[in-house]
């Protein structure tokens, strides 16, 4: 169920009107979840269709022409790799598409697999192939700009939590004004089926632990974890413990992974 | 799109293979996509900028991006018309933006009256260039945002066609900022509703 606050932003975020300052938390959270995110597909239809609701206007003749000259001297994402733009092309802004660069190339090599094929199965093909590639960008240019901005903040608390032996490590990043957390796990092994990892943030010494969320790691032990630490919580301990698939209101084994925040209050 | 006139209220649906084509660079592709949404692209442009020059910039700017960036569509996530609007509407913003100038819908609204509406937006006989599939669709459209109570439809309209963000829209008529939020998501959730079956005819 998807709280009444997110639901909010959600049809603001479908008309463009989410505060500039809201919009990193709230992606974030789009890219974390899926029920958000058709949430929001759904809202996009209503307001392009909003657009149905203007004064017809024809437009002038020269402007298709303007439009198929300025195609012919650009290439379409899938085709371009590092060369400079074109001269003529009318794109004056050019966002920031390097940062999708492989996803480009991924896109294109996913697309050129499929070329050998009859054509309702490569169009089809194609298709799920580019939802794949889409989602991808979409969540991973979320999840960045959501860590960057978690990480780059002035006030910081940085966590190592470390096991009894040497691998496997973590490290947990606070950011005490936006009151997230990051945490990033190394050399630990996927969690085994039916089961998944859960960090945990304890105010003090006899306070109960809060969950801050579930994770598990990739085939190179490697994991990651965003979360939204709970308002008035004030970690002075991250633990790390494996759960039953899901994760558990409380512990149920004995954490394996400490760290204390150098400087908690 | 069908090739006879259909009294099913519809907006425009393109043949997905025009997307597949715009993906391998076919340029007759874009061509299509333009003879079928250009005139909406440029209406609404209209809708948000003054000048006509600027609109076709606006739209320039915009198939120039749909051109270049039409494997990052994603059919299942939206419609094809949802994805050419919102990329037209933030090239309009852009502009405005550019030009420190205020949306053409919102100087209107500020103009004439704070009776809630945006003048404007939906006047003027419906030309017969436009599909009757999407002549139909806006007459519904239309009729449903009409419906809104008018300080939903308000917020609604100054969001989308203003540009306005919501603490601007809690600024601009003096409100409380939760209760734009929750004029702003009421006013999506009744237009939802009565759009729904507009929405499944065309997926």
């Amino acid at each position: 169920v998807i709280p009444a606050e997110r639901l909010d932003q959600a049809a603001a975020y479908a008309l463009g009107a989410v505060d500039p300052s809201d919009i990193p938390g709230f992606e974030a959270e789009l890219a974390r979840s899926e029920e958000l995110r058709r949430e929001v597909d759904e809202l996009r239809r209503v307001t392009g269709l909003m657009a149905l609701t203007v004064a017809p206007q024809a437009p002038p003749p020269r402007l298709r022409e303007q439009i198929m000259t300025n195609a012919h001297a650009a290439h379409p994402m899938a085709a371009v790799r590092s060369e400079p733009r074109p001269p003529g092309a009318v794109l004056r802004r050019r966002s920031s598409a390097w940062t999708v660069a492989p996803w480009i190339l991924l896109a294109a090599a996913l697309v050129g697999v499929v070329v050998m094929r009859g054509r309702v199965a490569q169009e089809r093909d194609q298709r799920i192939a580019l939802t794949q590639v889409t989602d991808s960008i979409r969540i991973t240019l979320a999840a960045r700009d959501s860590v960057l901005a978690t990480l780059l903040a002035p006030d910081v608390e940085t966590v190592k939590l470390v096991a009894t032996g040497k691998p496997p490590s973590a490290r947990m990043y606070w950011n005490r004004a936006s009151n997230r957390v990051i945490l990033a796990a190394f050399a630990l092994p996927p969690a085994p089926s039916g089961r998944t990892y859960q960090l945990w943030g304890i105010a003090g010494a006899n306070a109960r632990p809060v969950s801050l969320g579930t994770f598990n790691t990739a085939a190179n032990g490697e994991g990651r974890l965003t979360a939204a630490v709970p308002p008035g919580l004030s970690i002075s301990v991250g633990a790390i413990t494996e759960e039953p698939a899901g994760g558990s209101p409380q512990p149920t084994t004995q954490p394996f992974m400490v760290g204390q925040v150098k400087t908690a209050q | 799109m069908p090739a006879t006139p259909t009294v099913v209220s519809t907006p425009p649906v393109l043949d997905p293979a025009v997307i597949a084509r715009l993906v391998s660079g076919d340029e007759t592709a874009l061509g299509e996509l333009y003879d079928l949404f250009g005139a909406l692209a440029y209406s609404l442009a209209c809708a948000m900028v003054t000048d006509p020059a600027d609109a076709e910039e606006v739209v320039a700017d915009a198939f120039a991006q749909i051109w270049r960036s039409a494997s990052t569509f994603d059919p299942s996530r939206g419609s094809v018309m949802a994805w050419i609007t919102t990329i037209v509407r933030s090239r309009a913003l852009d502009l405005l933006r550019a030009h420190r100038r205020r949306a053409k819908a919102l100087e209107q609204a500020v103009a004439i009256s704070n009776d809630g509406s945006l003048p404007g937006l939906s006047a003027g006989p419906e030309p017969a260039d436009r599909g009757v599939e999407q002549l139909e669709a806006a007459t519904i459209v239309r009729r449903s945002l009409a419906a809104l109570p008018a300080a939903q439809r308000q917020v609604l309209e100054l969001a989308y066609f203003g540009g306005l963000s919501q603490s601007q829209i809690a600024t601009h008529l003096s409100e409380p900022l939760g209760t734009v939020k929750t004029r702003m998501r009421a006013g999506m959730e009744k237009l939802r509703h009565a759009l729904g079956p507009l929405m499944e005819a065309r997926t």
